[in-house]
């Protein structure tokens, strides 16, 4: 980062005030060349003198010109190796009074920012810092204070610009976040569209419509600039497609969204799996929703995700969303591969309707002939068992950790049943990759360890090896009801859901532990396109 | 009066040292950089607006406070 590098500074007035504390050194007021090449990063900037003659500015901003090509040229061979950073150029006290239809000044200093626009383009090693962007008319030359020490910005903005200063640094040299998740009711639209239905939503011409229009059209164009936008809603999928579709209000449509879940499943749940299908890290996230609640339990479970406060009025919502957008996308150049960043991801996700994504992914399971190999008996295998109980952190309900002899112990114990499951496909043979531990008591089984290796996950093969756990402990000990646990550790909160997603009912929960019972009925039928052998037959 | 002076010199300089008798040569984060902001410190505390001839005057805690007498 430039703010920490060796820096050299082409100036013509002083500018010590206007840079954090750093260790760069200054040229003279009028050493427009370079002659000592030893720095990291070289600086230019260069401000107009406040004077009432509008020929004298024009010839000093046109001689600037000159002596930016000069000071470019005077880098020679090293120029390509050289980070090179220049100014902008603003006016400081306009004196277009004397003729106000007189465009000349502006004129000048728009060729001249052209100009190093055009460099920064050209070469890579070029940047520019916008500087015209922060000035304003308040900012402008205080008489008082220049003429005590000629210089050209006033000094109680200093800290303003080195604020500015240090932000766009930040920009121009951080990761920008890559996903912005949206909430709909309240937040893409007012009110809600469950409720108020389709046309009672407010979104058009009039106040508080306008505003959430305003609000998606500058989503849309964070959109064009490389943002990848989801969604994530509380609500029946059917009405918010249906909004989507029908509402003649929106902006955004639905080419635009890369990934949603539209559901009663948590917010955290959610933009986790949209985090696996876009395949970003969570991190890149950034979540916008209008309900506290929502944003609390995001906060909680998902650190790593950006959840910015939302603003009470919608009238306040593009200032919300520069705000947002400063904070967490801006970006310096924006490169092709930004530009085609959705369709990207677009495409690397299934966006299909349900049912044609079931055939698919059932056609998918069947050309994978997968075998698996279900087994009660740990004896020869209670290293590998120890260890995956060791090092599973993601896909695993409880957590708990068991040496080799813990296992030793439990498998003599006549109330202890440990299992274990191989995978292999047609692409290879994944070995041992799941296991569970449960205790049986008098036709009641607890699950105390439950856990696979994630490369095999995303294949179902985790519920059936749930299913033939069920159906082994109704065959061979009659097992009525059985009891489960998830324990929240910070990696696997994407097992929260697995209990109920295979029919369990939850018996109580509290933050960081959820308990679930399933009463025994009949034998769990298998899927066809698994293979299962029982003890390697 | 002076003591406001003094402990505003103190803490724009992040220093204890400076006393009634300090001048710019005695404190070497004094330099002519942070001269102007220094005087806009002041001219926020005492709510005055000098002079650019005071303010290049403005060189020793005495004359600091002078001039803001003089003004007040």
């Amino acid at each position: 980062m430039i703010e920490h590098s060796s820096a050299f500074v082409t100036r013509n007035f002083t500018c010590e005030n206007l840079f954090p504390p750093n260790n760069w050194e200054y040229s003279g007021y009028s050493e427009i060349a370079i002659h000592d090449k030893s720095y990291e990063s070289y600086v230019w900037m260069m401000q107009i003198l406040p004077i009432a003659d509008t020929e004298s500015k024009l010839d000093f901003i046109i001689s600037l010109k000159d002596q930016l090509s000069l000071y470019i040229s005077s880098f020679g061979d090293d120029f390509p190796k050289k980070n090179i950073y220049l100014f902008t150029l603003f006016d400081v006290w306009r004196t277009n009074w004397f003729d106000i239809s007189d465009y000349r000044v502006d004129n000048a200093i728009c060729e001249y920012n052209d100009q190093i626009f055009s460099l920064s383009e050209r070469y890579s090693n070029v940047k520019c810092f916008s500087v015209h962007n922060w000035f304003s008319e308040e900012k402008a030359v205080q008489f008082k204070y220049y003429y005590t020490s000629l210089e050209i910005i006033n000094p109680l903005y200093y800290q303003d610009f080195q604020n500015w200063f240090v932000n766009q640094c930040r920009i121009m040299f951080t990761q920008r976040k890559k996903c912005l998740v949206l909430d709909c009711d309240n937040t893409l639209w007012g009110g809600i569209v469950g409720e108020d239905e389709l046309h009672g939503i407010k979104l058009g011409d009039t106040y508080p419509g306008r505003s959430f229009q305003d609000f998606q059209r500058a989503i849309l164009n964070a959109k064009r600039h490389g943002v990848i936008l989801a969604i994530v809603s509380k609500n029946n999928e059917s009405d918010v497609l249906e909004a989507f579709n029908k509402h003649e209000g929106m902006i955004l449509s639905l080419d635009d969204i890369s990934a949603y879940r539209i559901n009663w499943v948590d917010k955290a749940s959610n933009i986790n799996s949209i985090a696996d299908e876009l395949n970003i890290g969570l991190d890149s996230f950034v979540f916008v929703d209008d309900n506290p609640a929502e944003r609390e339990i995001v906060k909680r479970l998902l650190p790593e995700v950006e959840v910015p406060e939302f603003p009470a009025k919608p009238f306040r919502l593009l200032e919300f969303f520069k705000e947002l957008y400063t904070s967490y996308f801006s970006v310096y150049g924006l490169t092709d591969e930004d530009k085609n960043k959705t369709l990207q991801y677009k495409s690397n996700s299934q966006r299909k309707s349900l049912e044609s994504k079931f055939t698919d992914v059932i056609d998918y399971y069947r050309s994978l002939e997968m075998k698996l190999n279900f087994s009660s008996d740990p004896s020869g295998r209670l290293a590998r068992l120890a260890q995956m109980t060791q090092k599973t952190n993601q896909f695993n309900l409880t957590t708990i950790r068991r040496s080799e002899e813990d296992l030793v112990k439990l498998s003599s114990n006549k109330n202890y049943r440990i299992y274990w499951m191989s995978v292999s496909d047609k692409f290879g043979d994944s070995g041992i990759t799941l296991m569970s531990i449960v205790e049986v008591n008098n036709k009641n089984a607890n699950i105390d360890s439950y856990l696979l290796s994630c490369r095999v996950l995303g294949r179902g093969i985790e519920n059936v090896f749930l299913k033939l756990i069920i159906n082994d402990l109704i065959e061979n000990d009659n097992v009525l009801e059985i009891h489960a646990r998830y324990e929240q550790s910070k990696r696997n909160q994407q097992t929260k859901e697995f209990y109920r997603s295979n029919n369990f009912g939850i018996l109580d929960s509290n933050e960081t532990e959820t308990r679930f019972k399933l009463i025994t009925k009949q034998i769990l039928e298998i899927e066809d396109y698994y293979k299962v052998y029982f003890n390697g037959k | 009066m002076e003591n406001r002076v003094i402990e505003l010199l103190n803490t724009f300089f992040k220093v204890d040292t400076i006393t009634i008798n300090s001048t710019q040569s005695d404190v070497a984060e004094w330099d002519s950089l942070r001269h102007l902001s220094l005087i806009v410190k002041i001219e926020e505390e005492f709510d005055l607006d000098f002079d650019p001839i005071e303010i290049g005057d403005m060189t020793s805690v005495a004359s600091i406070c002078a001039y803001i007498k003089q003004n007040t």
